[in-house]
């Protein structure tokens, strides 16, 4: 179980997309933006090398400035949580 | 209010990162609620670069699950760079460095050598000889400087 918590900066006249097009990558949920283009952005991944490249989506994305990881977490799930196609 | 671990580890992961934008998220209940948790929070410079950013550190069972940047410090504000990244995932990196390596042939020091496991007296001999036959060089101030950002990785 990997969650990062990520703060996502671009141009508050592309925030609308922006949002859109970061709640279509699996895993990636936003939670609240600010006036000035910020995004508070939660991304979930059963690895960490998938959570480099979610992160590396992010800040390839076009009218991205800049996503800044804030928080991670990385640690074995138990069983009953794990999303059901990291279940083995 | 139930939550599971998953719900309740992406909570803290908002409200960390809304503290970095300046914000509060309503309804967000965060590790201050939650007394029962078992992850220890603990506070470390990152060594990547010579800025020396603050970062919070969370272990649980003596293993490091969770980073964050610091938000109460001048230097990085909250803040993590690329580097500071994954943190948490370095210091259990298959190849990672646990012993000191030295350039050897023949069981020598050679510049020209391949790593070999040394042991660490071996190893601060070879780096005070060598200090030692720097000893008033220009570049033994510029040396001292790196050595301090970079830790052992001069010679």
């Amino acid at each position: 179980m990997n969650i990062s918590g990520i703060y996502i900066k671009t141009w508050p006249d592309e925030l609308a997309l922006i949002q859109q097009k970061l709640n279509k990558i699996s895993g990636v949920e936003v939670h609240m933006t600010t006036e000035n283009g910020g995004l508070i952005v939660t991304a979930e991944t059963g690895d960490t090398a998938s959570m480099a490249d979610t992160l590396m989506d992010m800040q390839q994305m076009e009218g991205v400035l800049s996503a800044t990881l804030v928080y991670h977490h990385d640690e074995q799930a138990p069983y009953s949580e794990l999303p059901a196609g990291d279940r083995q | 209010m139930k939550l599971t671990r998953r719900e309740f580890i992406k909570n803290n992961a908002i409200a960390a990162t809304a503290a970095v934008a300046g914000i509060t998220v309503p309804g967000i209940v965060t590790a201050a609620h939650k007394p029962t948790d078992t992850i220890k929070w603990d506070k470390a410079p990152c060594r990547f670069c010579g800025t020396g950013c603050s970062v919070l550190i969370g272990t649980q069972n003596d293993q490091l699950v969770a980073t964050q940047g610091d938000p109460e410090s001048p230097v990085n504000r909250g803040l993590n760079c690329v580097k500071g990244y994954f943190l948490s995932k370095i210091m259990y990196g298959k190849d990672r460095l646990t012993q000191p390596l030295l350039r050897m042939t023949d069981g020598q020091y050679d510049k020209e050598g391949e790593f070999t496991p040394v042991s660490w007296d071996t190893a601060f001999d070879v780096m005070a000889e060598k200090w030692t036959f720097l000893g008033g060089n220009v570049w033994l101030r510029a040396m001292d400087r790196m050595g301090r950002l970079c830790g052992l990785q001069i010679i």
